[in-house]
């Protein structure tokens, strides 16, 4: 699935004051598309709030996500990459520099996805060459790169 | 039987909420403990000034608080100690008690009416009438209890205390032991030391400055006789951690420990409550008492709360409980002719047995477990679960990790499904979670073995596991 992602569904260097912050702008573009609503939002957030930063994945880079039912209307990924990094609470792999906002319609159907994604992330080099990406252009050819590795 | 077991369950979950009330609280109780000891003994005004307010106001309204909170979060524990506010100004008595019933009905009250009016609310004003309710409702629930729950709350305290005192005038007192050391024994030391003896206790010290009722539960006497008993006379394992459980129940107050002794040879409880019976009849002909809980009822913590000059009588009550209890015992546990394998495979299925009356898994009884570990059978596993808070994305992140490093070593019959933490339990092999979810996991499956990890993605322990899933296939 990797292949289908698009420069719309990147944004590099995006400023955040906070996690808070930064959760809510990388779901901009997919909210302005109508594949999320305002609740899916801050579900993600009051997921974090309740359980703690369990969407950090691993060193700077954390998965936002919740439950389909929480406003989700299509399957979606979106990339962003946050210059400065911002801290999400997680004592040992802060700060986040890649925030990957996943909108899952069920269960499975994003399983592809999330295996093509796990592949890429596995190699912890991968989430610094990302993160160092300074255009949408770059960051999908190294993404796309990865992918084909 | 099926009736009388639930009969003790609903006992036992019904003494767990008069106890969770006052369980959380028992820091504060103590402190005020400490207080009142040292103003009875070095008298000061500074200290006078705090004994009576604390006890008229901020411990009743502390337990309305955990009560509350325990029916309806922190919305119940605002309503609860508002409205116990009228039933403390309402009586002249300590209102422990008329916290532990206005406390929870308070709070359940407003969750009733929250829910019945939720769907009403105009968007925007969730707040605002969220805080109208707990107002509303809060004054006239202070009103009412001031006016009828706390009156009725005073007589019914006035039942219980005369109760006490008439057993208490007629030397009947140590014939509680019959009730209350084997209802200890069947986990219900806690609903009767906080739930039933505590607000007595209480009660008391306002009118005599110390209560004999804080030591009938506590008096750790009857259980070391019966564990010195084991050190000197048992066998096997019994013996073996008698040792370690006779400290642990002294001098920590875990009372828990000695309890699968008496379980697995329930005559025991026959030399428990002839301790207490002795214990009891010491305390109260040598009229001595605590001047507050003494919670765990160790005996550190007795001395710590003994009324001044009352210290030596209580240790001389203690050790005549311990005395007797350890005769009697010395005789069941002498007499008995078991030999040590089957005492050590009955002290495990105690303590088991324990765990089930209990309800829940107990720290204690792994004190007699055998030192191994759970084992894995790596070998067999077939399904590895990933489980995370919400089921989708951590966990199936994390599950095609695990399956790309299986399939890397050609292992590729083991099925790595994901679930989210509220669908457990489900089957599986081995599950592995978050490690912020890890407890309530193994809650939710406690047979099965439960890897915590901190890194979805490049965790140590994966490798760990599969490569000791590929070892012992090799073999």
């Amino acid at each position: 699935m990797i292949e289908t992602i698009t420069l719309d569904d990147i944004d590099i260097g995006v400023k955040a004051e906070d996690w808070e912050d930064a959760i809510r702008k990388s779901s901009e573009y997919l909210l302005n598309t109508g594949k999320i609503t305002e609740g899916y939002v801050d579900a993600m957030i009051e997921a974090i709030h309740r359980v703690g930063p369990y969407i950090v994945l691993s060193h700077h880079v954390a998965l936002a996500h919740a439950r389909p039912e929480c406003g989700v209307k299509e399957l979606a990924v979106h990339f962003t990459t946050l210059n400065p990094p911002v801290p999400f609470g997680s004592e040992q792999f802060d700060p986040v520099s890649l925030l990957i906002t996943l909108a899952a319609v069920d269960a499975d159907s994003h399983l592809d996805l999330m295996s093509e994604l796990a592949g890429i992330l596995m190699e912890t080099e991968n989430i610094d060459e990302l993160s160092d990406c300074q255009t949408k252009e770059q960051f999908l050819e190294t993404l796309q790169r990865m992918a084909e590795e | 039987m099926g009736n009388e077991v639930s009969l003790r369950v609903k006992a036992q979950r019904f003494g767990g909420k008069l106890s969770a009330m006052i369980l959380p609280n028992l820091g504060a109780f103590m402190g005020w403990g400490i207080i009142t000891a040292i103003n009875a003994f070095a008298p000061n005004e500074m200290l006078t000034a705090f004994v009576s307010p604390t006890l008229t106001y901020l411990l009743p309204l502390l337990i309305a608080m955990s009560a509350g909170r325990m029916v309806y979060e922190e919305k119940g524990a605002i309503i609860a100690a508002f409205a116990t506010m009228g039933v403390i100004l309402g009586a002249d008595i300590t209102m422990l008690l008329g916290a532990m019933i206005m406390g929870p009905l308070a709070a359940w009250i407003l969750k009733k009416v929250d829910k019945w009016i939720e769907p009403h609310i105009p968007i925007g004003f969730e707040l605002l009438i969220g805080n109208l309710t707990v107002a509303i409702i809060g004054a006239l629930l202070a009103i009412v209890g001031y006016v009828a729950l706390a009156p009725a709350i005073s007589s019914l305290s006035g039942l219980f205390a005369a109760g006490v005192s008439f057993l208490q005038e007629r030397a009947l007192l140590p014939l509680t032991a019959i009730f209350i050391e084997p209802a200890k024994v069947l986990f219900l030391n806690n609903a009767i030391g906080q739930g039933i003896l505590t607000p007595l206790g209480t009660t008391q010290l306002a009118e005599l400055g110390k209560s004999v009722l804080f030591l009938l539960e506590s008096n750790p006497g009857p259980g070391i006789g019966i564990l010195l008993a084991y050190c000197v006379f048992g066998k096997g394992n019994a013996k073996a951690n008698a040792y370690g459980a006779s400290i642990i129940h002294f001098f920590g107050g875990i009372h828990e420990i000695y309890f699968p002794y008496i379980l697995m040879k329930p005559s025991l409880v026959i030399a428990a409550i002839a301790g207490g019976v002795t214990g009891t009849f010491l305390f109260t002909t040598l009229d001595v008492g605590l001047v507050g809980v003494s919670s765990p009822g160790s005996v550190i913590t007795i001395m710590m709360m003994a009324a001044s000059g009352d210290r030596i009588k209580i240790l001389i009550g203690i050790l005549a409980a311990a005395l007797v209890s350890f005769l009697i015992a010395s005789v069941i546990v002498k007499g008995s002719k078991t030999d040590e394998s089957s005492v050590n495979k009955e002290l495990k299925e105690a303590a088991k047995q324990m765990e089930v009356l209990k309800g829940k898994k107990s720290r204690i009884s792994s004190v007699f477990e055998d030192k191994e570990e759970k084992t894995l059978d790596y070998a067999a596993i077939s399904t590895i679960l990933y489980v995370c808070d919400a089921g989708l994305g951590s966990s199936a992140m994390g599950a095609s990790v695990i399956a790309k490093k299986l399939k890397k070593l050609g292992i590729e019959d083991i099925k790595v499904p994901h679930a989210r933490v509220t669908d457990l339990p489900q089957t599986a092999d081995v599950i592995i979670t978050h490690s912020s979810l890890k407890d309530i996991v193994q809650e939710k499956q406690p047979d099965i073995v439960v890897i915590a990890i901190e890194d979805y993605l490049n965790a140590p322990e994966y490798d760990e596991l599969v490569n000791q899933i590929a070892e012992a296939r090799k073999k």
